[in-house]
């Protein structure tokens, strides 16, 4: 039998994965930016053209996997955050890529860059707290 | 169920790191660190972020499909929608190999022309099997 509190969570947590999906486009959104507003191509001619292609192959890759999870987030927001094993396990997989990319924001880029984007380093921090967050729940709670 | 497609899910399961035995071998025989040392230190952490969240997402794809092959076999719409996920990944490495990463642009040698075919070989596997997991439920629900 389901509880209050369980049909509530029920309600809340696919719409909360919904907000994660568009999280997501607006996080890869940004990475057609970044070409530029890091100079890829004036660093990117240093290397050699293997080392290059993957380069850009890794950030091709980069905004279709978030493109990808985004697409998963908005059509199967329920399944996500239902008791089936399926949607934990997708959660707990994206709880734990949202965490490390947390991790990775906090204690792997220059803290020098980050003052200079101060703006920019608060709310990537953010939306990837709230990304970890809504998929712990759903993994943990769905 | 299908013994055909459980056969070969399995077996895109286990390709998966078979793929990322391939990986780690990258970075120390196309020398990444000797270049990687000429970008900036943002472009180089960006390299290795992506570099890791790809793995990482190549390891929950094998991962997945081991753990959920009953669930992807029976063709549930959120196990199809992770299929085809993961089978368009699999596509576009596929469509990447023939446009950027042509073999002109790798190092000279037999072994890697052996290990670029057996990639190519293993990347279409991988994008034939989940993307045929989906046709098979699309046309016989």
């Amino acid at each position: 039998m389901r509880t209050a509190t369980g049909d509530q969570r029920m309600k809340t947590l696919p719409q909360l994965i919904w907000v994660a999906g568009i999280v997501q486009l607006m996080i890869a959104s940004v990475n057609f930016f970044l070409p530029r507003r890091l100079r890829y191509a004036e660093n990117l001619a240093r290397v050699s053209t293997i080392v290059r292609q993957i380069f850009i192959v890794h950030s091709i890759y980069i905004v279709l996997v978030l493109a990808g999870l985004a697409g998963l987030c908005l059509c199967f927001a329920h399944e996500l955050a239902g008791p089936g094993g399926l949607g934990r396990s997708v959660s707990a997989f994206l709880a734990v890529f949202w965490a490390l990319r947390v991790g990775i924001q906090l204690f792997y880029y220059d803290a020098a860059l980050k003052r200079e984007h101060i703006t920019v380093h608060i709310l990537f921090t953010g939306a990837f707290t709230y990304l970890a967050t809504v998929f712990a729940a759903a993994a943990i709670g769905g | 169920m299908n013994p055909l497609l459980s056969s070969a899910l399995w077996l895109a399961g286990v390709g998966h790191f078979c793929v990322l035995l391939a990986s780690f071998q990258v970075p120390a025989r196309m020398k990444w660190r000797e270049d990687l040392a000429k970008l900036r230190p943002v472009n180089r952490k960006l390299m290795w972020t992506y570099g890791a969240f790809i793995v990482f997402t190549i390891v929950a794809f094998g991962t997945l499909t081991l753990a959920l092959h009953d669930e992807l076999l029976r063709g549930d719409r959120a196990a199809l929608g992770l299929a085809a996920f993961i089978g368009l990944f699999w596509l576009m490495r596929l469509v990447m190999d023939f446009t950027v990463h042509t073999h002109a642009d790798w190092p000279s040698g037999r072994r890697f022309i052996v290990a670029h075919v057996l990639l190519v070989l293993l990347f279409s596997v991988l994008a034939a099997t989940y993307l045929g997991l989906v046709a098979f439920y699309w046309r016989w629900p």
